[in-house]
C-alpha cells in the first residue's frame, strides 16, 4: 500500500497562538490592576473599572480567553498530528478561532458595563452562552471529524483527554447557563439559592477540572515526551489516570459548600471524592515527571523542560492542597480567606501558565522552521516566572492563615478580639506583595513575546507542513476478529468513547444534582420567608450589576466565630427566592446576609450609613478597601424592566401574585419614599428614584424575615 | 414520577453507596485489565507521538 501525502494546518494553530499571547497579557495586566486596587482604592476610577465588575473580567480572561486559547493551539496542533490527518475543516477551525475571539470581546465589554449574571466563572448573560455553545460545537464537529478521518488506528491516551474535555464542558455549560431571558442582556437563573450553589460549585469545580486540568493533562502526554525526546513513562498508568480523574473530579464540587446548608450527604460526598482525587492527579503528575528519566541533566540547560518540570510540581501542590482544603477542619479556616486566591493561582500560574509557556516556546520556532531566538532569555523569563509565583503565593498564603485565625479569635472575656477592619488593615502589606509577584510574572511574560516575536521575525512560517502516512485499513479492521481488550476495541473507536465518557462524568453530576432538584424535602422551607419587594428586587439587581458577591459573603457559617460576628447561621430555606444564589466565594469584606437583621444588630446599618458608605467608604470606615459607588447617588434607577422581572421570578416559583407586576412600579415608590424619608432625618436630600435607595432597601432586606432558630419549619 | 422515585430512597446517601460501588468495580475491572495488557501494545502506543517526526518529510510552504 502507498503512503498517503498530506498537510498539517499550521495556520490555525498560529492564530490560536497569538491570541494566546494577546489575551494572556491583557488578563494577566486586569489581573495586576484588580490586586492593586486591594490596596490603593482610589484607582476604582470609574463604574466600568471598579474591583466588582473587573474581578470576573480578569478571571474570565485569564481562564477562557488565555488558557482557552492556549487548549486550542495545542489541541489544533496535537491532534492533526496524533491522527496523522490534517483538521476536518480549514472552514470550521476559521468560524471557531472567530467565534471565539468574538464572545472574548463580548465579555470584555459586558463585564466592565455591569451585565453580569454572578456567577462564578459563568458570569456572561444568555446570548453569549448561546455563542460559546454553538462554538463548542463547531469545536467539537472539527474535532470528531478530524479523529475520524484519522490515519493511525489507535487514539492515544492524549486525545481521550479532549474528548472527555469537550464532552464535559458542554454538559457542565448547558446543564449552568439554564437561565431565564428577562431582557436580551438579562436573565435569571433557574435554580435558586442552595440549588443554584450546588450546579453553580458543580460547575465552577468542574470548570478547572475539564478546562484548566485534562486538556492540559492531553497536551502533556503529547509535548512532554515530544519535548524530552522519549515517550511517556508508563502508558498503563495513563489508561488507568484518565479513567479514574474524569469519574472521580466531577463529585468533587460540593467542597465548596461545606458548613453551608447544602444538605450534609452532599457535603460528606464532596469530601469524600476530594481525597480519593490525590491518586489519578498525582499518577498523573508522576507519569509526566518520570517521562524526563535518564533526561534530568537536560532540564538543567533546557528553559522548555523546565517550565514543564515546575508546571507538573504545581500541579502536583495544587491537587494535594484541594484535598487538603476539602477537610472539614482545613476548610473551616481556609474557606473565604486568601488562602484559596493562593491556591488557585499556584494552578493557574504554574501549572497552566508555565505549561503554555512551555509549549509556545517549543512550538513556535518548529512552525517557523528555526530555532528560538534567545534560550538565555527564556531561562531569564524561566527564573522571573517562578520568582513571580512565589511573590504572589506566600503572601497570600500568609493574609489567608492571618485571615482565618484573626476572624475566629476570642479574647479573654469570651469576645471577638477582631474587628472585620483590623484584619483587612493586617494584610494590605501582603497584598502589595502580591502585586509585585503578579508584576514579576507579567514581566516575564513580555520577555517571553519579545523573544517569540523575534524568533518568528529569524525564520520562515511553514503555512501547510507536509506529512506522510499510510491510510486506515478500514478492511482489514473489519475483519480482523475480536480484538484482544476491550480498551484496546474502545480506543479505536471515538464516539464510543465519547459516550463511555459522558456516562463516566454524568454519574457523580446526576448523584448529587438530581436530588437536589428535584426532591423538595432538601430544603426546609421557613414560613416567614418572603419573596423581594419590586425595590428589593431591584437593588439586588444592583448588587450583581456591581458584583458586590466578588468581596462579600452571604452564608453565615455554623460557628461561634461567625455567629457572633454575623447573626444566626444560615438555612437553605432562607434562600428559596434567589434566582441566583449570591452566597459569594471570598470575604474581602464582611458577610452581608444579616445585614438587614435589625434585632440582632450584628451587621445592621441604618440608611445613612449605607449612604456615605457608599459615597466614601473610608468617611465610614476607616482603612477599608472597598470601592467608592457614587454613581448610585447620581444614577436613577431603571424600571424599565420591572414588569418582566416579577412576571420571570413568578414563572421560576416566586409566589407573586398573578397581575401584581401591574402594582410593581407602585409599591416601589412606595418603599422608596420609606428610606427617603429616613435619609431626610439625618439632612439627606435624595430622590426616591435613584439607586442608592434600591440599594438600601436590599441591603435591609437581607437577614431580616429569619425568625430565631426554633421557628425553622418543615415543609412535610 | 422522578420525584416519587427518589422520594422513596431511605435517604440519598443510598446513591452514594451505589455510586461509589460503581466506581470501586470499574477501577478494579481498569486495574486487572491493565496487568493483563501486552507489553508490545503499551510500546507501540507509548512511542505514537514520537512517530510524526520519522514520518514529516520537507516542510512546503503553500
Amino acid at each position: 500500500m502507498n503512503k498517503e501525502t498530506f498537510y498539517y494546518d499550521n495556520r490555525i494553530v498560529r492564530a490560536f497562538a497569538w491570541a494566546t499571547l494577546l489575551w494572556g497579557v491583557v488578563g494577566m495586566l486586569v489581573g495586576l490592576i484588580v490586586s492593586m486596587q486591594l490596596f490603593l482604592p482610589e484607582l476604582n476610577l470609574t463604574s466600568w473599572l471598579s474591583f466588582g465588575r473587573i474581578r470576573p473580567l480578569h478571571t474570565n480572561a485569564v481562564i477562557f480567553a488565555f488558557v482557552g486559547n492556549a487548549i486550542f493551539t495545542g489541541v489544533y496542533y496535537s491532534l492533526q498530528r496524533l491522527l496523522k490527518a490534517r483538521m476536518f475543516s480549514d472552514a470550521l477551525s476559521n468560524a471557531h478561532f472567530w467565534m471565539w475571539q468574538l464572545i472574548i470581546v463580548a465579555a470584555a465589554i459586558t463585564l466592565p458595563l455591569g451585565i453580569s449574571t454572578s456567577k462564578e466563572y459563568a458570569e456572561l448573560e444568555w446570548p453569549i452562552d448561546i455563542a460559546i455553545t454553538l462554538t463548542w460545537v463547531v469545536f467539537g464537529i472539527n474535532m470528531f471529524g478530524t479523529i475520524i478521518k484519522r490515519r493511525e488506528k489507535h487514539i492515544y491516551v492524549g486525545i481521550w483527554f479532549y474528548i472527555a474535555t469537550w464532552v464535559t464542558v458542554a454538559m457542565l455549560h448547558i446543564v449552568n447557563s439554564f437561565e431565564l431571558p428577562v431582557s436580551f442582556l438579562k436573565s435569571y437563573s433557574v435554580f435558586s439559592g442552595v440549588q443554584d450553589a450546588l450546579v453553580q460549585w458543580w460547575y465552577g469545580h468542574n470548570a478547572v477540572a475539564f478546562f484548566l486540568t485534562t486538556p492540559f493533562l492531553g497536551m502533556m502526554y503529547y509535548f512532554m515526551p515530544k519535548m524530552a525526546n522519549r515517550p511517556v513513562y508508563s502508558y498503563k498508568l495513563s489508561i488507568l489516570h484518565f479513567w479514574s480523574l474524569i469519574f472521580i473530579y466531577i463529585w468533587a464540587g460540593p467542597h465548596h459548600l461545606l458548613y453551608s446548608s447544602l444538605p450534609d450527604w452532599a457535603q460528606m460526598l464532596g469530601v469524600i471524592f476530594s481525597v480519593m482525587l490525590i491518586a489519578p492527579s498525582w499518577g498523573g503528575m508522576i507519569n509526566g515527571l518520570l517521562t524526563l528519566r535518564g533526561a534530568w541533566d537536560k532540564v538543567r540547560e533546557d528553559a522548555i523542560l523546565k517550565f514543564m518540570v515546575v508546571g507538573l510540581v504545581a500541579y502536583g501542590m495544587a491537587t494535594f492542597e484541594g484535598p487538603l482544603l476539602s477537610l472539614k477542619t482545613f476548610n473551616a479556616m481556609a474557606h473565604f480567606t486568601d488562602w484559596v486566591v493562593a491556591h488557585v493561582h499556584v494552578g493557574g500560574l504554574g501549572w497552566n501558565g508555565f505549561v503554555t509557556f512551555a509549549i509556545l516556546y517549543w512550538m513556535i520556532p518548529r512552525m517557523w522552521g528555526t530555532k528560538l531566538y534567545s534560550q538565555r532569555m527564556a531561562n531569564q523569563h524561566f527564573w522571573i516566572g517562578t520568582l513571580g509565583i512565589l511573590f504572589y503565593a506566600v503572601p497570600m498564603y500568609f493574609s489567608g492563615f492571618s485571615q482565618g485565625f484573626m476572624w475566629k479569635e476570642f479574647d479573654a472575656s469570651g469576645n471577638l478580639k477582631y474587628n472585620f477592619l483590623e484584619t483587612v488593615e493586617r494584610i494590605k502589606f501582603l497584598y502589595m506583595l502580591r502585586s509585585f509577584g503578579g508584576l514579576l510574572y507579567l514581566s516575564g511574560v513580555f520577555l517571553m513575546v519579545y523573544n517569540l516575536v523575534k524568533t518568528v521575525k529569524q525564520g520562515s512560517f511553514i503555512a501547510n507542513e507536509q506529512a506522510e502516512a499510510y491510510a486506515l485499513d478500514k478492511a482489514h479492521d473489519a475483519h480482523a476478529g475480536k480484538p484482544a481488550y476491550w480498551h484496546k476495541w474502545i480506543e479505536t473507536r471515538p464516539m464510543t468513547m465519547l459516550l463511555f465518557s459522558l456516562i463516566m462524568v454524568s454519574i457523580g453530576g446526576m448523584v448529587q444534582l438530581v436530588p437536589m432538584i428535584f426532591v423538595k424535602e432538601q430544603v426546609k422551607t421557613i414560613s416567614s420567608i418572603k419573596p423581594y419587594s419590586p425595590l428589593e428586587l431591584e437593588g439586588r439587581d444592583l448588587y450583581i450589576r456591581e458584583g458586590c458577591n466578588n468581596c462579600h459573603s452571604q452564608l453565615v457559617r455554623p460557628f461561634r466565630s461567625e455567629t457572633e460576628r454575623y447573626g444566626e447561621y444560615s438555612k437553605s430555606g432562607e434562600y428559596v427566592y434567589d434566582h441566583p444564589f449570591l452566597w459569594g466565594s471570598k470575604r474581602t469584606g464582611p458577610d452581608l446576609v444579616r445585614g438587614g437583621d435589625k434585632a440582632a444588630n450584628k451587621v445592621y446599618k441604618n440608611a445613612t450609613w449605607h449612604y456615605m458608605h457608599m459615597l466614601n467608604p473610608r468617611e465610614t470606615s476607616p482603612g477599608s478597601i472597598m470601592p467608592a459607588y457614587p454613581w448610585l447617588i447620581d444614577n436613577s434607577l431603571d424600571m424599565s424592566l420591572l414588569e418582566g422581572k416579577i412576571k420571570a421570578m413568578r414563572t421560576l416559583g416566586v409566589p407573586y401574585e398573578k397581575g401584581y407586576e401591574k402594582d410593581a412600579k407602585a409599591d416601589l415608590m412606595k418603599q422608596a419614599e420609606g428610606i427617603v424619608a429616613e435619609l431626610k432625618k439625618d439632612g439627606y436630600k435624595v430622590e426616591p428614584d435613584k439607586e442608592i435607595v434600591a440599594m438600601i432597601a436590599y441591603l435591609h432586606k437581607l437577614g431580616r424575615d429569619l425568625k430565631p432558630a426554633g421557628e425553622v419549619a418543615d415543609n412535610k | 414520577m422522578i420525584n416519587k422515585m427518589l422520594g422513596r430512597l431511605e435517604g440519598a446517601d443510598v446513591w452514594m453507596g451505589l455510586s461509589l460501588m460503581i466506581f470501586v468495580l470499574f477501577f478494579i475491572g481498569v486495574c486487572l485489565y491493565l496487568c493483563r495488557m501486552s507489553n508490545s501494545y503499551t510500546e507501540t502506543m507509548k512511542h505514537v507521538p514520537l512517530q510524526d517526526d520519522a514520518d514529516a518529510h520537507n516542510s512546503l510552504n503553500l
